[in-house]
């Protein structure tokens, strides 16, 4: 098992040569590829370094179980392709940018390998500093990196003090199972793990982030880094076990942040904005299941095991496919992006004739995907949820039910809503006529292998999902009905509640589609091509059927929730709508800069006359105690 | 009634249309478009939707766009800056169409105006007839029944 240790030595020896920049990037990618490789052996194998004392209670070492080697697999495919990426990528940006890229992923493998909290904070940290620096790379972004770093921050601040209370309770910094927890851990580990998921209400930061940040680091920001997030909360439960309360609080901020971050994303007009608020949307749907997972399995019926099973399954499929997938639509948006000199959806239309087929097909896919389009890996993991958020009258309690349906119906519009912001994205930026813009382009053949890979990956992870079930150990939602041979079919439950094969999808609909596609090419076509009509002249720019245009009656329609408002500037008005939340920040923000006020005006003034009573009501105070 | 015979003797005579297809039998559309007339032909074309002429009885309608119509109704001699948009318009149309022309005579604004394009320069597609002596809605009416195949 030494491939960890290699992973670790030459994420540092890139640190080191971050002066060049290309063979930097290069070195990350062999750290990624045997960082998968200890992945893949860790899952038939458990693997632990010597621990080192170094204080009572505390023993630093690494290691990797099923579930960590699991994360690793995926976060290091993310990592590859990434790196992979970076490596023409990171030419448009300083030598700095490698190494920070270097820390951020020798973070994120230090806390999936981590045994003990100690590790894990440390891991979170260089994680979260990594990708700071990060976000610092643009000029004008300092604002966007403190808002990160001040909820990074916040979410380790949380961590610290539930590990500290699991060090008081146990005496010990060890995760491993067997560790008594308390539900004050519980609810500050929760925390700390469900702000680096960006859940709805503490999301407001990424879009800043997501938007200022280049390409690759806003690609580790979304996928990864939230993997991480819910890695943390699955290591949670893994101490704590499944108590009904929990799932229910995990629910509710699931089900809430997934509609938030669709609706939201549904109006977003921003190229970078509309996939920052997706990922808001997917880790929602991960807790959701999450949750339900510890609300079914806490009820202790066999019938509610194989149900708790099956949800944890679809949050499972869920995090690796928004992983894979949002890796790949940031590389696709930052290849377009950095070509166009664009920051609009509306200004890029047309990536498929003047950036190149490779980014409009990783746009294209990984949008498909979230759409939850089958056979993709995206369409797999929200069937299973729904399916599992069906499952709900199962529950005893009628609360229990009551919140799973409301869930269920948030989760259901949160794909709805998904599927028309995506819509959306690929309509314009891939299937939209070109205007005539230049691309500038660089060299780019790593980006796209890059991406090709991926695209690859999310159709072919797809349709072979059966496989990865059973690899992961759940073999019992297998079987085969029919014509579908056995491993091929995907059950909900057992006995069978609903079934779906990708497999089988792809096959039959790949010949329905085939041939028909065949007959339409070799047909000959007498349609003729006009522009529109617009009394014989020719459209300009603003006569085009445009993003906002496409998304105001939504906005409209739900306009107590956007806050549409119609803003007039001169002779010209514009629609604009707010994401609520950030209301919430706003106000903090105003209240703390008239305390600071306050604060220098009245109390501490400078008056030393002042500063006497202070020390004497002091004195008198310590007299009497 | 007698009026109406020797009328239709002196355009049926006088014009010559192209058309051999009967497709517009039953319905013909027809879409104008102005590009420098002196405005003396739009008074024209609205007097045919009107009840004097009440162009409808005959199964004659005006479309809204050229996607819809079948004829193509020029009005006057192009000038410099409607020539493309002439071209998009024709570009638009539906197979099979017709067009129409009728070049106003009496037109001072292109007497004056050197922007006036020669129309047989352009190489209009399909001409049908070409009024070049316009005399009036009659006129347009007895071309239009031939287009339709009313009229042999």
């Amino acid at each position: 098992m030494g491939f960890l240790y290699i992973s670790f030595g030459l994420y540092l020896l890139g640190i080191v040569l971050s002066i060049r920049k290309e063979l930097s990037y290069w070195t990350s990618f062999a750290a990624a590829i045997s960082s998968l490789v200890a992945g893949i052996l860790a899952l038939t194998k458990e693997f632990s370094s010597p621990q080192f004392p170094i204080m009572p209670g505390l023993s630093i070492g690494i290691g990797l179980d099923k579930t960590s080697g699991v994360f690793l697999v995926v976060a290091s495919l993310s990592f590859i392709m990434l790196a992979l990426y970076s490596v023409d990528f990171g030419k448009l940006f300083s030598g700095k940018m490698a190494a920070w890229f270097n820390l951020s992923l020798f973070g994120m493998t230090l806390v999936i390998s981590a045994r003990d909290s100690v590790d894990f904070l440390i891991g979170w940290e260089v994680m979260t500093i990594g990708l700071f620096l990060q976000i610092l790379e643009r000029r004008d972004s300092h604002e966007e990196a403190f808002q990160f770093l001040a909820f990074g921050e916040v979410s380790a601040m949380a961590l610290i003090v539930g590990f500290a209370s699991l060090f008081l309770t146990n005496g010990s910094f060890s995760m491993s199972n067997g560790v008594t927890s308390t539900p004050f851990f519980l609810v500050m580990v929760t925390i700390g793990f469900i702000i680096k998921m960006d859940i709805f209400p503490f999301h407001t930061w990424i879009t800043g982030a997501y938007s200022k940040a280049p390409s690759n680091a806003a690609a580790l920001l979304s996928a990864p880094l939230t993997l991480m997030g819910v890695y943390g909360i699955v290591r949670v439960i893994s101490v704590a076990g499944y108590s009904v309360w929990w799932g229910v609080g995990i629910l509710a901020f699931g089900s809430v942040s997934a509609f938030w971050g669709a609706m939201q994303a549904a109006a977003e007009r921003s190229l970078k904005k509309l996939p920052a608020y997706s990922t808001v949307e997917n880790n929602g749907i991960i807790l959701t299941a999450i949750g339900l997972s510890a609300m079914a399995g806490a009820a202790g019926s066999k019938e509610m095991a194989i149900l708790s099973r099956f949800a944890f399954l679809a949050g499972l499929f869920v995090a690796f496919s928004h992983t894979l997938a949002k890796s790949l639509l940031f590389m696709s948006v930052g290849h377009a992006k950095e070509s166009l000199h664009e920051e609009e959806i509306d200004n890029v239309r047309g990536i498929w004739s003047n950036v190149g087929g490779i980014p409009a097909a990783g746009i294209l896919t990984s949008g498909l995907s979230f759409s939850a389009f089958p056979p993709t890996i995206g369409f797999v993991g929200e069937w299973m949820i729904l399916e599992a958020l069906f499952q709900s009258y199962k529950f005893k309690g009628d609360a229990e039910r009551l919140i799973a349906a409301f869930a269920g119906i948030l989760i259901a519009l949160a794909i709805g809503l998904a599927a028309f912001s995506m819509i959306k994205l690929i309509g314009y930026t891939v299937l939209g006529p070109n205007h005539g813009m230049k691309a500038h382009q660089f060299p780019s053949s790593r980006m796209k292998a890059a991406q090709v890979s991926l695209v690859l990956l999310l159709i072919v992870g797809g349709v072979f999902s059966p496989y990865i079930i059973g690899s992961l150990g759940y073999s019992n939602f297998l079987g085969g009905i029919l014509v579908v041979p056995y491993p091929l079919l995907i059950l909900s439950s057992n006995p069978i509640f609903g079934v779906v094969s990708p497999t089988m999808f792809f096959v039959v609909v790949g010949f329905l589609f085939i041939i028909p596609y065949l007959l339409y090419h070799t047909s000959e076509r007498k349609s003729r091509k006009v522009q529109a009509w617009n009394g014989g002249l020719a459209l300009t720019e603003d006569e085009y059927f445009t993003v906002p245009a496409y998304s105001f009656i939504l906005e409209y329609v739900l306009r107590k929730l956007y806050l549409t408002r119609e803003v007039r500037t001169g002779y010209t008005a514009e629609v604009t709508s707010k994401d609520a939340a950030e209301y919430i920040y706003d106000y903090l923000n105003r209240f703390v800069r008239r305390l600071s006020l306050f604060t220098s005006k009245i109390i501490m003034n400078g008056k030393i006359s002042l500063y006497i009573l202070y020390i004497l009501i002091v004195f008198i105070i310590a007299f009497l105690v | 009634m007698t009026k109406r015979l020797t009328e239709r003797k002196m355009y049926s005579t006088i014009i010559q249309t192209q058309s051999k297809s009967k497709i517009f039998r039953n319905s013909l559309h027809i879409y104008a478009i102005d590009v420098g007339n002196s405005n003396d032909l739009n008074f024209d074309i609205r007097a045919l939707q009107a009840p004097q002429y009440n162009i409808h009885r005959f199964g004659i309608f005006f479309a809204d766009v050229p996607r819809h119509a079948d004829v193509l109704l020029i009005l006057g001699s192009p000038t410099k800056k409607m020539v493309p948009v002439l071209n998009e318009t024709i570009n638009q149309m539906p197979e099979p169409f017709y067009i129409v022309v009728i070049e106003n005579v009496e037109n001072h604004m292109c007497e004056n105006n050197h922007d006036a394009v020669d129309i047989e320069s352009i190489g209009l597609p399909n001409i049908a007839a070409r009024l070049t002596r316009y005399r009036g809605p009659e006129e347009l009416i007895a071309v239009l029944l031939k287009l339709k195949g009313e009229w042999s």
